[in-house]
C-alpha cells in the first residue's frame, strides 16, 4: 500500500514502474518476521545440543568443521532453489501447492503427506525433547550448580517418568496451538519473542566463555565436580576415562565418518525455507526477499554454530569436549554435557545457570510453532481442495484461525506423543524418520522446481529471476542440485547404522503414508465427482489460452 | 418416513475478482467456464491495473525495462514479447518507449495519467474480444462489473461486449436467480474513482433490491465485502498512507461497508459475492446468505475464484479455488 502514497500516478520507483491510486495488497508478514520464522525452523540452541553432542560421540574424527561448511552449501542451495519457487508461486501451502501445481495434483497429495507426516513426527519429538532433553536435564544441571539436591532429582524424575513426558510434552503441543488459535498476528508476535530469548541466552554463551580463559575453566570444572567425584582432577580423569573406553580424543579425519555428520548436522541445519508454507501472507512474496532471508536464516545460523563451537572446543579443550561427548558409563554426572551445562559451569553462577535453562528451553515452543503452523495450513489447503471436510478450511471469524484444522493437528500429533514415549527405541529415531520423510518430499519439490521453466513457462518469465546459466534456467539448475543433495543425505541415513533408521520399519512406513495419500485422493475424487465437481480440476492451473 | 428431497436444477457459476490488469487472470477467468465447468461467470469489479512499465528503446535496438526488481534487457522479437508477457502477467501495463519519452513521462504527471488511460483501454479492449471470441456460441456470459479502482472510461469498453454483460448497478437474470451487482466501495484513503457515502451505497443498493421478484433466491455481485464479516480485515491506514501502528505491529480493522451489510441482512439473499480486500479471503454466513470473498492474487498470474452450485432456493456447495 504505502508505495502507491500518490495523488495520481507515482514516479517510478525501485521496481521500474509508475503506480496510480489504487486500493492495494497487503502481505502481513514482514521481512524480519520472515527471517525469524526460518530461523525457528531449525533453532541453533537445539542443534548445538543435539548435534554436536551426537556427532562427537558417535563419528569420530567426522569434523564437524567440513559438516558446517558443506551444510551451509547445502542449505545455501536449497534456500535459492525454494526461494525462486516461492517467488514464482507465492501460495500458502508449500509443497503441496507448489509441487501439485507443476507436476500433479495426486503428486502434490503425495508429497504432502510425507511431509506433514514428518512434520507431525517432529512435533511429537520436540514435544518429547522439550521434556528428556531440555526441562529434566537442565534441572538437573542448575541443580548441579545450585548444589540443589531436590532440584537434581525433580530434573531426573521428569526425564526418566513416561507419565512426565507425555503429560508435559501433550501440554505443550496443546499450549502452542492454543496460540496459533489466537491468531496469526499473536503467533509471529510470540514466535519473534521467543527468538529474540533464545539469541539472547545463545549471546551469553557467546560472552561467558569469550572472557574464561581455558585454564579458568579447567579450574571452575575441577572445583564444581570435586564434591560429586571427589577428585581434585577430574577434568583430567575424565579425559583420561575415554581413553580407557575405547575414545580417540583427538582422531584422524575418517572420511568414513564425515559423511554420517554432515547429515546428523544437515538434519537440524536444511529447514531455513520453512516460510514457503506461508508465502501467501509474506511482504514482497514476488521479488528474491524471501530467497535472501531463508539464505540470511541458514547463514547466521551455521555461522552462530562455528562460532561458539570454535569457543567450545577453545575454551573447554579439545580433547575434554570429545571425551566428555563420548564417555559411557564413567560420565560423572546426572545432566549430560550440554553446552548450557558447562557453560553454567564455567560461569559458576545458579542465576546464570537458570537463565541459560530458560533460554535453552524456550528453543522447543519456538520450533514447535512453525511445525503446527505448517500442518495446519496443510490440513486446510487439503480442505479447500475439497480432499478433507469443508470444516478444515473453516476459519474464526474472530481471529481468522482454522480451528477445525488446528484441532486436527493437535490430535495427530499427541497421538504420535504417546507413540514416542512409548516406543523404547528412543527419541533421536523420531527425530531421523521425521528428516528422512520430509527428505522425501524436498526431493518432489527439487524436481519440480526443474519443472518449473518447461512445464509453467508463464509463471516461470514472470517471477523474479529468469536468469540462466549455459542456458539453463537458474532454478532448474539449484532444483536438481537440491534433488541431488537429498537423496545422497537419504543414502547416508540408509548406509550408517548408527544414524537410527530401521530400514524395515522406515520402507513399511513410507508404503503407509503412501497408500494412504492415494486412498485419499482417489475416495475425495469419487465423492466430489457424485457432487458434480472435479477435484483433478478444482486443485488443476485454469488454461490461460 | 423422511421425505427424501427433489431433485432441483443446478446452476453453476464462478466468481473471481480483483484481476487488476492481469491478462491471464482475465483469460482464466474466461476460460473457468469451460474448465470446471460453470454456465456463468461473475466478475466482481477492480479490472485495471496499477502499474504501467515503460521498456526504454535503446539506440543500439535492445529494450531495457525492470520487472519486480529485476533488469531484464530484450534484443530480439522474441525476448520483447517474453519480457511484454512477464509484465502483463504481473498485473502490469508495458509500454514501449524511447529515452526522451521515457523522460517525459518521468517529468509529467500529466503524461504519465494519458499513458495509463490509454495503455488500460487498450488492454481491456483485448480483454472484451477475447471473452467475446472465447464465449461465443455458448449460452455462458460473463456478468462484469467495475470496481472503487476502475476509471469511468473502462464502462464503455465494457459495453461494446456481446458475451461480457457490463452489469454495474443492475439486476440481471443469472438462471433462475436475480443478479443484482455493485461496484462502488465506501470511502478508502486512496480516493480511488468509485467510492459513495455509506448513505448513498445503501440507498442506491435498497433501489436495486426493490426491483427484485424473489430476494431470497437472489444473488449479490456487490464489490465491497460486508462490514465485520471476516472478509474485509485489512491493514488500517491513515490519511498520509501510512500504516498505523499499535503495539509494534500494523494494526487489523474490518473495512467493509456497513450499508452492504445492513442490506444483507435485510434482505437475506442466497449467495453474496464480494472481492476489494484482496488478503481477506474466506467464507462466512451472515444468518442465511453464503458471503464469499475469494480474494486475489493476480500478481502470481494465479486467479483466486470460488465455485458455486446452486440449487433455485439453497448454495449446494461452494470452493474457494485458485486456478
Amino acid at each position: 500500500m504505502a508505495e502507491l502514497g500518490e495523488r495520481s500516478v507515482a514516479p517510478a520507483g525501485p521496481q521500474g514502474s509508475y503506480a496510480r491510486k489504487a486500493t492495494g495488497l497487503v502481505r502481513e508478514v514482514s521481512p524480519f518476521s520472515t527471517f525469524v520464522f526460518n530461523m525457528a525452523g531449525q533453532p541453533t540452541a537445539i542443534f548445538l545440543a543435539i548435534s554436536i553432542f551426537f556427532t562427537l560421540g558417535f563419528f569420530p574424527g567426522g569434523s564437524i568443521w567440513l559438516g558446517f561448511a558443506m551444510a551451509l552449501v547445502a542449505a545455501l542451495v536449497i534456500c535459492v532453489c525454494y526461494g525462486l519457487f516461492a517467488s514464482a508461486i507465492p501460495r500458502s501451502g508449500g509443497d503441496y501447492v507448489l509441487v501439485g501445481r507443476v507436476t500433479h495434483p495426486v503428486i502434490g497429495l503425495i508429497s504432502s503427506f510425507f511431509w506433514t507426516s514428518g512434520v507431525i513426527l517432529s512435533i511429537a519429538f520436540v514435544a518429547l525433547a522439550f521434556v528428556t532433553v531440555a526441562l529434566g536435564p537442565s534441572l538437573t544441571a542448575v541443580g548441579l550448580v545450585s548444589e540443589s539436591s531436590s532440584l537434581v532429582n525433580a530434573g531426573e524424575d521428569i526425564a526418566g517418568s513416561q507419565g512426565w513426558q507425555f503429560g508435559i510434552g501433550a501440554a505443550l503441543i496443546v499450549l502452542s496451538a492454543i496460540l496459533l488459535g489466537g491468531g496469526w498476528r499473536w503467533t509471529t508476535r510470540i514466535m519473534n519473542g521467543f527468538w529474540v530469548v533464545m539469541m539472547l541466552g545463545l549471546g551469553t554463551v557467546f560472552l561467558v566463555l569469550l572472557f574464561k580463559s581455558h585454564d579458568g575453566f579447567v579450574n571452575s570444572f575441577n572445583q564444581f565436580a570435586q564434591s560429586t567425584t571427589g577428585e581434585a582432577d577430574t577434568y583430567g580423569s575424565v579425559i583420561a576415562n575415554a581413553k580407557k573406553e575405547g575414545v580417540d580424543t583427538s582422531p584422524a579425519f575418517s572420511l568414513d565418518n564425515f559423511w554420517p555428520t554432515w547429515a546428523a548436522i544437515c538434519s537440524l541445519s536444511l529447514y531455513a525455507w520453512l516460510s514457503l508454507y506461508i508465502s501467501g501472507e509474506v511482504r514482497r512474496a514476488r521479488d528474491t526477499t524471501q530467497m535472501k532471508m531463508m539464505s540470511l536464516a541458514s547463514t547466521v545460523h551455521i555461522a552462530i554454530a562455528v562460532i561458539l563451537a570454535v569457543l567450545f572446543f577453545a575454551r573447554f579443550g579439545h580433547d575434554f569436549f570429545i571425551a566428555i561427548n563420548s564417555l559411557g558409563e564413567s560420565y560423572p554426572f546426572a545432566a549430560p554435557p550440554y553446552y548450557t551445562f558447562l557453560t553454567s559451569i564455567a560461569g559458576g553462577s545458579t542465576l546464570l545457570a537458570w537463565w541459560l535453562f530458560i533460554t535453552f528451553a524456550i528453543a522447543y515452543p519456538l520450533l514447535i510453532l512453525p511445525n503446527i503452523t505448517i500442518a495446519v495450513r496443510t490440513f486446510f489447503a487439503w480442505a479447500l481442495d475439497g480432499l478433507l471436510p469443508s470444516r478444515f478450511a473453516r476459519v474464526s471469524s474472530r481471529t481468522h484461525a482454522p480451528n477445525y484444522a488446528i484441532g486436527l493437528t493437535v490430535v495427530l500429533s499427541v497421538l504420535v506423543l504417546w507413540w514416542a514415549v512409548s516406543n523404547e527405541e528412543g527419541f533421536l529415531k523420531v527425530l531421523f524418520e521425521a528428516v528422512l520423510l520430509q527428505a522425501i518430499t524436498m526431493i518432489l519439490l527439487g524436481i519440480s522446481a526443474v519443472l518449473l521453466p518447461y512445464r509453467r513457462p508463464e509463471v516461470w518469465r514472470a517471477s523474479a529471476t529468469t536468469q540462466r546459466f549455459l542456458e539453463i534456467p537458474i532454478i532448474a539448475i539449484a532444483g536438481a542440485m537440491v534433488a541431488v543433495i537429498l537423496a545422497g543425505i537419504f543414502f547416508i541415513y540408509m548406509h550408517y547404522p548408527d544414524l537410527g533408521i530401521d530400514k524395515g520399519h522406515f520402507f513399511r512406513d513410507c508404503a503407509i503414508i503412501f497408500g494412504a495419500s492415494l486412498l485419499t485422493f482417489f475416495v475425495a475424487r469419487t465423492a466430489r465427482k457424485r457432487q458434480g465437481v472435479d477435484v483433478d480440476k478444482l486443485a488443476a492451473e485454469i488454461p490461460p489460452e | 418416513m423422511p421425505k427424501r428431497r427433489q431433485k432441483q436444477p443446478i446452476t453453476r457459476l464462478f466468481y473471481a475478482g480483483d484481476v487488476h490488469g492481469s491478462r491471464v487472470c482475465w483469460k482464466k477467468f474466461v476460460n473457468a467456464a469451460a474448465h470446471y465447468p460453470a454456465d456463468a461467470l461473475v466478475m466482481g469489479g477492480d479490472l485495471t491495473g496499477k502499474a504501467l512499465v515503460p521498456i526504454v528503446r535503446e539506440g543500439d535496438g535492445s529494450y531495457v525495462a525492470r520487472v519486480i526488481g529485476e533488469r531484464r534487457v530484450a534484443h530480439t522479437a522474441e525476448e520483447l514479447d517474453e519480457m511484454q508477457r512477464a509484465i502483463s502477467t504481473n498485473g502490469m501495463y508495458p509500454l514501449i518507449v524511447d529515452p526522451a519519452e521515457a523522460r517525459a513521462l518521468a517529468e509529467s504527471s500529466e503524461r504519465r495519467d494519458e499513458a495509463f488511460e490509454e495503455a488500460l483501454l487498450d488492454e481491456l479492449r483485448l480483454w472484451v474480444g477475447f471473452a467475446d471470441e472465447r464465449l461465443a456460441g455458448t449460452d455462458t456470459r460473463a456478468y462484469v462489473i467495475p470496481g472503487n479502482d476502475d476509471p469511468w472510461s473502462v464502462d464503455a469498453v465494457l459495453e461494446s461486449g456481446t458475451s461480457v454483460v457490463a452489469c454495474d448497478e443492475q439486476v440481471r437474470m443469472l438462471g433462475p436467480h436475480e443478479l443484482v451487482s455493485f461496484g462502488y466501495s465506501n470511502r478508502t484513503p486512496w480516493q480511488t474513482p468509485r467510492e459513495l457515502d455509506e448513505e448513498e451505497i445503501y440507498s442506491r443498493l435498497h433501489r436495486l433490491v426493490d426491483q427484485l421478484e424473489a430476494p431470497r433466491q437472489a444473488i449479490f455481485n456487490i464489490h465491497v465485502p460486508p462490514y465485520e464479516s471476516s472478509l474485509d480485515i485489512a491493514f488500517e491506514v491513515d490519511e498520509d498512507l501510512r500504516y498505523v501502528i499499535k503495539g509494534g505491529r500494523p494494526h487489523e480493522v474490518p473495512t467493509g461497508s456497513r450499508a452492504v451489510r445492513q442490506i444483507i441482512e435485510e434482505t437475506e439473499p442466497l449467495l453474496s459475492l464480494h472481492g476489494h480486500i484482496h488478503e481477506s479471503k474466506g467464507v462466512t454466513k451472515i444468518g442465511r446468505t453464503v458471503a464469499i470473498n475469494p480474494g486475489s492474487d493476480y500478481g502470481s498470474g494465479h486467479l483466486d475464484g470460488c465455485l458455486v452450485h446452486l440449487e433455485p432456493d439453497r448454495v449446494v456447495n461452494h470452493y474457494l479455488v485458485s486456478g
